[in-house]
């Protein structure tokens, strides 16, 4: 069955942070949602980021494009960079939460992840007033 | 057998303890009446006929944890014509204090000078984002001087740079948004101590994504005061022209300000 932005969202939300792993797992679907939602934003700009310089995977090329945007729209730009200024927070706490087990995950990284992703997805859903850079 | 120098401790020994322990106690700017700035200035006075620069030096440190930035500006100009060395590190701790990094980069430059005191300095390429300026000392001090400095942090800034190098970021690409939370800082009324901020170097992430560190400036706030700064750090960055470095993601952390 298909998933969306939203259900990720309200699954992160509602995901007991009752111990280390529920707390890990909140983090990365919240993060996931974000990401989603950045990527659904930067593919419907009339012109994409810039690349980063070497290739790399998708997470690289989406907070890259985000934050070099080329659309002359200052509106667009200011809310390209800030997605990509919100996700890059998140995932600084996602790579935390799903690659560094020797490290502990806080009630606070939850807290703050959730918080970045909230308002990541409120600035992308707000529309933006059009002015040419 | 150990040879011991005993020689008796001078005023400004005293002083510079006392003003050192005033610092470490004030994460946010003091009332300009503070008694205790008050008795230290009056110290300071007194110490300016023995050591004029040293008491400049420390009344600018008076005035960080005041907030006066033009005041600290005033002692540290009038510590120029007195001692070159004191000045330039009076003027780097101060901006770097006061969030103003990116300025300080060009003293702290300066003051790394191996023909002046040079390696005494180097802590102070960390706080203020000048960490390939900090490698480059590092490097010239190990090889070419012969130096013995292991910094206990040495990896750490040796994968930031690393990971500055890959992402073809500048020491003033990370001043220039650190000084977007010197502001922050500022308008909180808050002090930025002299302790590095916490890094969190990620050389090769499982993500397949680009390297990155995470540059975590502690604030002696609360959690939530340290999320909204995060945030309203992020919209501005976002807001501004200022290049964004892919290689830090820096935010607030709530904690203690002095903790190592």
């Amino acid at each position: 069955m298909p998933s969306n932005v939203d259900a990720l969202w309200a699954y992160a939300q509602k995901m007991p942070d009752v111990c280390e792993e529920s707390c890990r797992a909140k983090i990365s679907r919240a993060y996931y949602a974000l990401f989603h939602e950045a990527k659904v934003f930067h593919d419907q700009l009339t012109s994409p980021g810039f690349l980063p310089a070497k290739p790399g995977g998708l997470h690289k090329k989406i907070i890259h494009q985000l934050c070099n945007p080329t659309v002359t729209d200052e509106g667009l730009q200011t809310k390209s960079r800030g997605a990509g200024t919100k996700l890059g927070l998140a995932r600084e706490l996602r790579d935390l939460a799903d690659y560094e087990l020797g490290q502990p995950v806080a009630k606070s990284d939850v807290t703050n992840c959730l918080g970045f992703v909230r308002r990541g997805l409120q600035d992308l859903r707000t529309p933006v007033k059009s002015s040419a850079a | 057998m150990p040879v011991v120098q005993l020689r008796p401790a001078t005023i400004e020994e005293d002083l510079s303890r006392d003003v050192s322990t005033l610092l470490d106690e004030t994460c946010r700017y003091r009332e300009y009446t503070d008694p205790e700035i008050a008795r230290l200035m009056w110290r300071a006075d007194k110490l300016q006929n023995a050591d004029a620069a040293a008491s400049m030096r420390i009344k600018t440190v008076l005035e960080v944890c005041r907030g006066d930035f033009e005041q600290a500006m005033y002692w540290v100009r009038n510590a120029k014509h007195l001692n070159y060395n004191v000045y330039l590190n009076a003027l780097c701790s101060a901006l770097i204090n006061f969030g103003k990094f990116s300025e300080s980069q060009a003293p702290f430059d300066e003051l790394m000078d191996p023909t002046k005191d040079g390696a005494m300095h180097l802590h102070l390429g960390v706080p203020n984002g000048a960490f390939r300026r900090y490698l480059r000392w590092l490097n010239k001090g190990q090889e070419d001087m012969k130096m013995d400095i292991r910094p206990a942090n040495e990896q750490q800034i040796r994968d930031v740079v690393s990971i500055m190098e890959t992402n073809g970021d500048s020491d003033e690409d990370i001043g220039r948004v650190m000084d977007i939370a010197g502001d922050i800082l500022r308008e909180h009324k808050l002090v930025f101590m002299g302790n590095a901020p916490r890094l969190n170097p990620v050389l090769d992430p499982v993500d397949g994504g680009h390297p990155y560190f995470g540059m975590h400036i502690v604030v002696g706030t609360s959690s939530e005061e340290a999320f909204d700064m995060t945030c309203d750090y992020a919209e501005r960055l976002a807001a501004s022209r200022v290049k964004i470095p892919m290689s830090v993601v820096l935010s607030f952390k709530a904690g203690a300000v002095n903790a190592e």
